[in-house]
């Protein structure tokens, strides 16, 4: 080794200026395209079916999904390894933290608004979405992340519905024996999302997200009427009685990891 | 060229009448540009501005064997020319008497050493002849066999006229002996040993005596902790931070601090008065025995001294509301090692947040002690208070969030409530003594230093601070570091330096020690942006440390050309850290009542109390062996090659009990080539040196803790080229280092460290053909250039260049001097320290975690204007 070190230290001599004088720190840093998308399988300005094995047929009219920043870190999943911090530890290896509001119905990538920043090294391992109008840590947010529209049958009952989730004050966990385990942040917060990627300086992050899985274990039969009579409504209140098994299974299928996938998009 | 004449007094030069010697000084100052008819100003006496050169090092010649037999007696003379360093560059014979004799003669005055010839104040290459006389060994009496052949008392050197080609021959000179009392400098190790005499080049523009080290191969100075914040130094390839890697001292009193909570080893040197910077002693690589701990990348060591005699006063005025006010003392009739000085300072700083004052006092009384010995007194007080501008994003910088001078500390959305900045102190005393015993040079010294240092930076800006269980809900408070150090240094060093005769050669053994005790107490807590108040405290060590030193350093001479030096140095740490804060979480808390928000812990654990604080205590030992091998000189060129081991110790938080003190060690290698001659009037000191360096731990900067930490091992490989040419009206000195430095485990390059760097110092001084009142009028023009190639950064980004030029105009007339100085003249933007990590100074709509590029601005065009009087000088 130190034979080569000569030697490279002898070219060097005859050309100081060259890249390989400089030295290589290993990886590079990217500025790379983000783009978030429902289901391949969706088709532009058509409703979604979600098939279902247990009966249930869902459609799909209208679901959009805010996303306030994505990332993607190195650090290996531990279970518990993560309980008390928002941030992952290791080193992250793209940011997207401008907004988009997806439109899950639609197949089409559709792109962040600025482009991401990460590094070619190490690769990533892990995924967060970050669910959130603002600072992540202010408690208050109105504003619904998840609005979706849509109509389930199942044993020949029909239940057209509307969700509008909100991730704030009403997720706010307090009194608890442990000060602080539950900041808002983890609320809003979605990981870990299994990556298997590694940056790289052609192409892009592609984040999908599969509206059907948002109804998993949901009973439809427990929902309540809305205001219309016609319709049902998610409850968005965890202290409402009307915040029943559907509710709460909507908001824990939100927060599920299976429902967003990461890939790297050559055609980005 | 000119001739003069003179029996020259120097402070440090006795001289006293002595029957059977004799000394006439005559000295051919080669590089002078003054024709002939300037012979009375070069008659004119040493206070009209010239000065001999001096003995600073001389050695007798035995009687040679070889000429025993044929009895030869008598005076054989030599002609020695001098460098601009005083080191004899060419001997020749001028008068001989027996080949045997003569080739004694020139030997042994090759290895005489002067301090130089100076012309108003200038060094100058010169040629002095010296007058050995031989005896030879009387014959033996009762025993035949038992004179040894080599203890023929040798005669007394004298110095004695050359005769120039057109100067008329000289009376018989008065009778005289020369005493020599200046101090020895040390001996050098090599090609990578730079004694810089800072002469004209102090000329050059410098914001600080820190950057006098760029007279040094390989250096690149950078700051991103403002003007009271100690230069970060690269050195060869090495990322010394604030020091840590290199020995610094100031006239033999250490610099670095030892258990800095900041860096270990951690070295400001803004207290030092550029002005009353003498020389500076640069060795690139740990190769002297009396290097103790921090040389890894080398040592630097400044030299003190105020040629100007008389009182000096300069005010500053220029860019960035920047103002100085200097004042120089030198007494008149004593040495230059006497002086006082002081300066006041203040800058608004360029950008935003970069405002500083300080003020500087150091004073220093060299008297003689007996018949052949010197002492110093030296006391030194400095203050400072500092704000400091912190790191830009750069794609906030690209995006238009922040200007390049800009700071997040007063921008709209991360501003500080306490922006980065600090506060230091240092005051010591030093007193040191060496004088001669016989063959022995004795020297004494004690030192003790207080300094006190209040460090507020934010590397991360809103990063760190995660929610924890067990606290109160918060956001990121923000990451500013309050780092607050008090130290108190004690310390002492001396050493004996023998010689005698063997071989035929002059031969000699040190034998020293290096003491020294510090007791640091330092904290590092983390204060919230909106309110300014800690929210946390990092660290709170009190640590007492002890080191001791043993050296063993020979010189031997096999033959005249060839040279053995080194030795071994044994070196003894001791820690004893009391750590007030070492309990910072809890295993089983409470669940009635948890720690909440609580730093340093007290707690009990499934009921087993546990206090928050934890003393411990180790000690470590190491042996350092080095070696130099030099040959020559032959036609003005020698070789030489070295081998050294160093160490830097680690920084007291780190301390296990009874873990032995894991030093870093360092191993390094070279090979170079020297010369040192004459073209014409011009003297040319050149050297080339190839050198390997490879170290087992590290320091790699982490901007979490804003320092550097304990990294893996690396390896320097690099080339530095270095020369210096001085003539009558000029003096140039420039630095090429290409080093590649690549960790062990990868082979991937050290981040930050520039991988080419040179530098240039120029000044061209003359005096103009314009006199008013009868004085002439001088001018003085220098420029100092700086280029730094790109640097690797982490993440495979690679760093800007950096290419500026620093230039000064001087007009002087009597004893006044008006000067227009201006840094970086081209008034380049450049990045001066880049990194890249993860950052967040929210600047974005959510938190930037990916490592990103942030850098410290250097500092644009600055012009300042310094007008400068002198009273009651020569």
């Amino acid at each position: 080794m130190r034979k080569r070190s000569l030697s490279r230290a002898a070219l060097c001599l005859l050309a100081p200026g060259s890249f390989g004088c400089i030295g290589q720190t290993g990886g590079n840093a990217v500025d790379l395209p983000v783009a978030a998308a429902g289901p391949a399988s969706a088709i532009s300005g058509l409703p979604l079916s979600c098939a279902s094995d247990n009966g249930l047929d869902l459609t799909l009219t209208q679901a959009t999904l805010h996303i306030g920043a994505v990332y993607l870190d190195q650090s290996q999943p531990v279970s518990g390894g993560q309980a008390t911090s928002c941030y992952l530890t290791g080193t992250y290896v793209a940011q997207e933290t401008s907004a988009l509001d997806v439109d899950l119905l639609s197949p089409e990538l559709q792109p962040f608004s600025t482009k991401a920043h990460g590094i070619t090294e190490p690769p990533a391992l892990v995924g967060q979405v970050w669910l959130t109008h603002g600072d992540i840590n202010t408690v208050p947010d109105l504003v619904p992340v998840l609005s979706v529209t849509g109509t389930a049958i199942r044993d020949g009952n029909s239940y057209p519905f509307t969700a509008a989730i909100t991730i704030g004050s009403n997720r706010q966990i307090s009194g608890g024996a442990v000060a602080g385990a539950d900041p808002i942040c983890k609320e809003r917060i979605i990981t870990p999302i299994p990556v298997n990627l590694t940056v790289q300086q052609t192409g892009g992050l592609l984040l999908r997200i599969d509206p059907c899985l948002l109804f998993t274990n949901v009973d439809f039969s427990q929902l309540p009427q809305g205001a219309m009579r016609s319709t049902y409504a998610f409850n968005d209140d965890p202290s409402s009685t009307d915040y029943t098994q559907p509710s709460a299974n909507l908001y824990a299928n939100l927060r599920s990891t299976a429902l967003y996938a990461f890939s790297w998009a050559t055609n980005l | 060229m000119f001739t003069f004449r003179t029996d020259f007094h120097w402070p440090l030069v006795s001289h006293r009448l002595k029957r059977g010697s004799r000394l006439l000084l005559a000295i051919w100052a080669l590089s002078t540009a003054q024709p002939l008819a300037h012979a009375s100003e070069a008659a004119a006496p040493l206070s009209s501005g010239v000065a001999p050169p001096t003995v600073l090092e001389q050695q007798q010649p035995a009687y040679p064997l070889s000429a025993a037999d044929s009895g030869a007696r008598g005076d054989v003379a030599v002609n020695v020319d001098l460098d601009t360093e005083g080191n004899v560059t060419g001997v020749a014979l001028a008068h001989g008497v027996e080949p045997h004799l003569d080739h004694a003669a020139i030997e042994t005055a090759s290895h005489w050493r002067f301090r130089p010839a100076l012309r108003d104040g200038v060094a100058v290459p010169s040629r002095v002849q010296l007058l050995f006389h031989f005896e030879p060994p009387p014959a033996p009496t009762s025993q035949p066999t038992a004179p040894p052949p080599l203890a023929t008392p040798t005669p007394e050197p004298t110095i004695a006229p050359t005769e120039p080609p057109t100067a008329p021959s000289s009376p018989a000179p008065a009778a005289l002996d020369v005493t020599v009392l200046g101090r020895r400098p040390a001996v050098s190790r090599g090609a990578s040993d730079f004694q810089l005499r800072v002469d004209q080049l102090a000329q050059v523009p410098r914001a600080n005596a820190s950057e006098l080290l760029k007279l040094a191969p390989g250096i690149l100075l950078t700051n991103e902790g403002g003007e009271g914040h100690a230069e970060q130094v690269f050195m060869r390839g090495f990322d010394a931070r604030e020091g840590q890697d290199i020995e610094f001292t100031v006239g033999g009193v250490p610099i670095n601090e030892s258990g800095n909570l900041h860096g270990n080893g951690y070295a400001d040197t803004h207290f030092i008065i550029p002005e009353l910077v003498e020389s500076l002693h640069v060795l690139e690589g740990p190769f002297d025995p009396r290097q103790g701990n921090y040389a890894v990348a080398g040592s630097a060591d400044y030299e003190l001294g105020l040629e100007q005699r008389g009182l000096t006063t300069r005010y500053t005025t220029g860019s960035f509301g920047t103002q100085r006010v200097l004042a120089l003392w030198g007494p008149a009739g004593e040495s230059t090692h006497t002086f006082g000085g002081a300066e006041i300072y203040k800058t608004d700083g360029f950008g935003q947040n970069r405002d500083a004052q300080r003020g500087s006092a150091m004073g220093q009384y060299e008297g003689r002690f007996g018949e052949r010995g010197t002492y110093r007194l030296t006391a030194q007080a400095y203050t400072t208070h500092f704000h400091s501008a912190g790191v830009v994003r750069e794609d906030d910088y690209q995006s238009g969030k922040m200007g390049f001078y800009d700071s997040y500390d007063l921008s709209s959305f991360a501003r500080e409530r306490v922006p980065e900045g600090g506060d230091a102190s240092r005051y010591s005393l030093a007193a040191d003594i060496e004088t001669q015993a016989g063959d022995t040079t004795l020297s004494q010294q004690l030192f003790i230093i207080k300094r006190d240092m209040r460090l507020l930076e934010n590397f991360t800006g809103f990063l760190l601070d995660v929610q924890e269980p067990l606290q109160s809900l918060h956001d990121q408070r923000g990451d500013m570091l309050d780092l607050d150090v008090h130290e108190l240094t004690i310390g002492a060093r001396g050493a004996a330096r023998m010689h005698g005769s063997l071989l035929g050669q002059r031969q000699e053994l040190e034998l020293g020690y290096f003491a020294r005790g510090d007791e640091a107490a330092g904290t590092q807590q983390r204060l919230e942006a909106s309110t300014g108040v800690p929210y946390k405290t990092d660290t709170d060590l009190v640590s007492e440390i002890g080191n001791i030193g043993l050296y063993g350093d020979a010189n031997l001479r096999p033959t005249w050309w060839l040279s053995l030096r080194g030795g071994g140095r044994a070196e003894l740490l001791s820690y004893t850290v009391l750590n007030n804060c070492a309990a910072q979480s809890v295993a089983h808390p409470s669940t009635t009542n948890p720690p909440l928000d609580q730093s340093c812990l007290t707690q009990q654990d499934y009921g087993r109390p546990r206090e928050a604080d934890q003393r411990s205590s180790t000690s470590s030992f190491v042996l350092l062996p080095r070696a130099s091998l030099i040959v020559g000189p032959f036609r003005n060129v020698s070789l030489s090659a070295s081998y050294g081991r160093g160490i830097r110790s680690i920084d007291p938080s780190y301390i296990t009990q009874d873990v032995a003190t894991p030093f870093a060690n360092i191993v390094a290698y070279e090979a170079g080539a020297g010369y040192a001659g004459s073209v014409g009037n011009t003297t040319v000191v050149a050297r080339s040196v190839l050198f390997q360096t490879v170290v087992d731990r590290d320091l790699i900067f982490d901007e979490t803790a804003g320092r550097n930490v304990l990294g893996v091992g690396t390896t320097r490989t690099g080339w530095v080229g270095a020369l210096r040419l001085t003539g009558s009206f000029f003096d140039e000195s420039a630095n090429l280092t290409l080093v590649r430095a690549t960790f062990n485990d990868n082979h991937q390059a050290v981040a930050y460290v520039p991988g080419t760097v040179f530098r240039s110092d120029t000044a061209f001084f003359a005096p103009l053909p314009w006199h008013l009142r009868g004085k002439a009028l001088r001018a003085t023009l220098s420029a100092g250039v700086t280029y730094v190639g790109r640097r690797p950064l982490p993440y495979g980004e690679v760093s800007d260049q950096i290419f500026t030029i620093d230039a000064s105009a001087i007009l002087s007339w009597s004893h006044y001097e008006l000067r227009l100085s201006s840094t970086n003249l081209l008034n380049t933007q450049y990045r001066l320290g880049e990194y890249d990590y993860a950052s967040d100074f929210h600047s974005q709509p959510q938190p930037t975690l990916v490592p990103e590029r942030e850098f410290t601005a250097g500092a644009p065009r600055a012009v300042f204007l310094t007008l400068g009087i002198n009273f009651g000088g020569s």
